[in-house]
């Protein structure tokens, strides 16, 4: 059952009419999904950090190769491995499962919403990405 | 027609874009399209992506954006479309280097649509 997550009167686009061909396609891209989302709130914390692959890979003691591939998903990983890249970046990791919702103008893609943060300023980038009701520009 | 449409930019591409994905995607499993679609809308949600094995620039103020499966789609920050992310075309490769051709079509498809891009 394909799932309501699709706007009637939104803008139609190529990736909108992926979507909606199959509850398998809707799927696969929320798997991808919360990888990348998982992968990219890493990399901002590294970034804001100064931290590179290499230094996190020796902080979890484990190869620059290995922290590659689990940032870009070729190896999956685990609830106990994000867990300890967090806790070696001095994070916490905050999870949270909301519902999808009809956006008005397209599919609201962050039904989930996994974050790595220390603590949630209104503002920053990490309350951005929880996407629990705050609008972009409030957010900026 | 767009690729996709999120909270900060319109992901749109050439009509190479759209022909090549044609060619592109029909390599690429539906794992792979996922990635790559899942990209371009947190690329559209966020403005970039930060992840340089996924989204790097490629010099001549172009970037890739890189599923890890081979399938990637070249593209650039529209000059005059404020909040277009322009895709050029798309390929599927498994080689990391950029090919002078791709280099050579982007920056054909960039002129032809985006003449006064600096």
């Amino acid at each position: 059952m394909i799932r309501t997550i699709l706007s009637e009167n939104a803008m139609n686009t190529s990736t909108k009419t992926w979507l909606s061909a199959s509850d398998f396609n809707q799927r696969l891209f929320a798997e991808e999904s919360l990888i990348i989302d998982a992968a990219e709130e890493i990399w901002a914390v590294m970034e804001r950090k100064g931290i590179t692959k290499t230094d996190l890979a020796a902080l979890l003691g484990t190869s620059k190769a290995n922290i590659t591939q689990l940032l870009n998903g070729s190896r999956n990983m685990t609830l106990r491995t994000l867990a300890d890249i967090s806790h070696s970046l001095g994070q916490k990791v905050a999870i949270k499962l909301s519902e999808y919702r009809q956006a008005d103008e397209d599919w609201e893609p962050s039904g989930h919403v996994i974050y790595v943060a220390r603590s949630f300023r209104p503002g920053s980038f990490e309350y951005m990405a929880a996407n629990d009701g705050v609008e972009w520009q409030e957010a900026m | 027609m767009l690729f996709c449409k999120g909270k900060l930019l319109r992901i749109d591409q050439t009509p190479d874009a759209e022909s090549s994905w044609l060619v592109a995607a029909a390599h690429a499993t539906p794992a792979c399209e996922a990635q790559l679609r899942a990209l371009a809308l947190r690329l559209a949600d966020f403005g970039k992506l930060r992840s340089p094995d996924q989204f790097n620039s490629q010099g001549d103020k172009f970037f890739a954006i890189k599923a890890r499966c081979g399938l990637r789609a070249y593209g650039w920050y529209h000059s005059e479309q404020r909040g277009v992310f322009m895709i050029s075309h798309f390929i599927y490769k498994t080689w990391p280097k950029l090919a002078t051709e791709d280099k050579t079509r982007m920056l054909s498809n960039r002129k032809h649509h985006d003449p006064n891009h600096p």
